[in-house]
């Protein structure tokens, strides 16, 4: 069996299997696998949802924090539609703490609905990418 | 002096005892060991010795991957038909 463990950052995981057979007895078997997943990076949000009224300034900040024991740099930040969202990666000062500040706005001017993937490259060889998704709704000024 | 005679020729009383003793257990013998399972003979018994695997702890985003070994404990082909994830 195999289980991929992303999105279970810092939680446990359960996962069955049931195998269907023509035992008279167990016509149907149950197969369990289950563990607990570490956390590799603090995401806040991890979803970004930039909601407003077209002509406002609509952005939304994202802290990224690599785990002491997984720690990671951040080399790369792409989107997969690059139309809509404008987004500015830096690095936080030592008084915020450690990791990143990911910086998202949005650009798309008139009224409508949109979504967009950004993937961050990391150094990681655990985990080499961190995705968020982004949401967009802009809508006409009242 | 003569032997006594009963059923098989040549055969006296003690003889018979010894064959009739051997008989019902070789006949006695197959009912043990199939009356021991609780599978009839001729039925598939699927059996998998560690149905539940726990993992150590690993980090978000690594694959766990394990296989479980399945045995046919019966006396019939096993079919397995399908296998659904939960």
């Amino acid at each position: 069996m195999k289980l991929g463990t992303s999105g279970y950052n810092g939680k446990d995981i359960k996962k069955t299997a049931i195998i269907h057979s023509n035992d008279p007895e167990n016509p149907k078997f149950t197969l369990t696998i289950s563990g607990h997943v570490e956390k590799f990076v603090d995401l806040n949000p991890k979803y970004v949802r930039l909601t407003g009224y077209s002509g406002t300034r609509i952005s939304v900040p994202v802290t990224i924090v690599p785990t002491a024991k997984y720690p990671f740099k951040i080399i790369d930040v792409t989107s997969r539609d690059d139309t809509f969202i404008k987004y500015t990666l830096t690095e936080r000062k030592p008084g915020e703490g450690n990791g990143y500040t990911l910086l998202i706005e949005n650009l798309k001017t008139d009224k409508g609905r949109y979504m967009d993937l950004l993937t961050l490259t990391t150094d990681s060889r655990i985990q080499p990418r961190l995705t968020i998704r982004v949401y967009g709704n802009i809508m006409e000024p009242k | 002096m003569t032997k006594k005679v009963s059923g098989f020729s040549g055969l006296g009383d003690k003889d018979m005892k010894h064959i009739c003793g051997w008989a019902i257990l070789f006949v006695l013998i197959p009912f043990s060991v199939f009356g021991q399972g609780d599978t009839d003979p001729g039925a598939p018994s699927l059996n998998v010795p560690e149905p539940l695997f726990q993992f150590e702890s690993v980090v978000s985003g690594q694959e766990v991957n394990h296989d479980y070994i399945v045995h046919n404990k019966g006396n019939a082909e096993l079919k397995i038909t399908s296998v659904k994830t939960g």
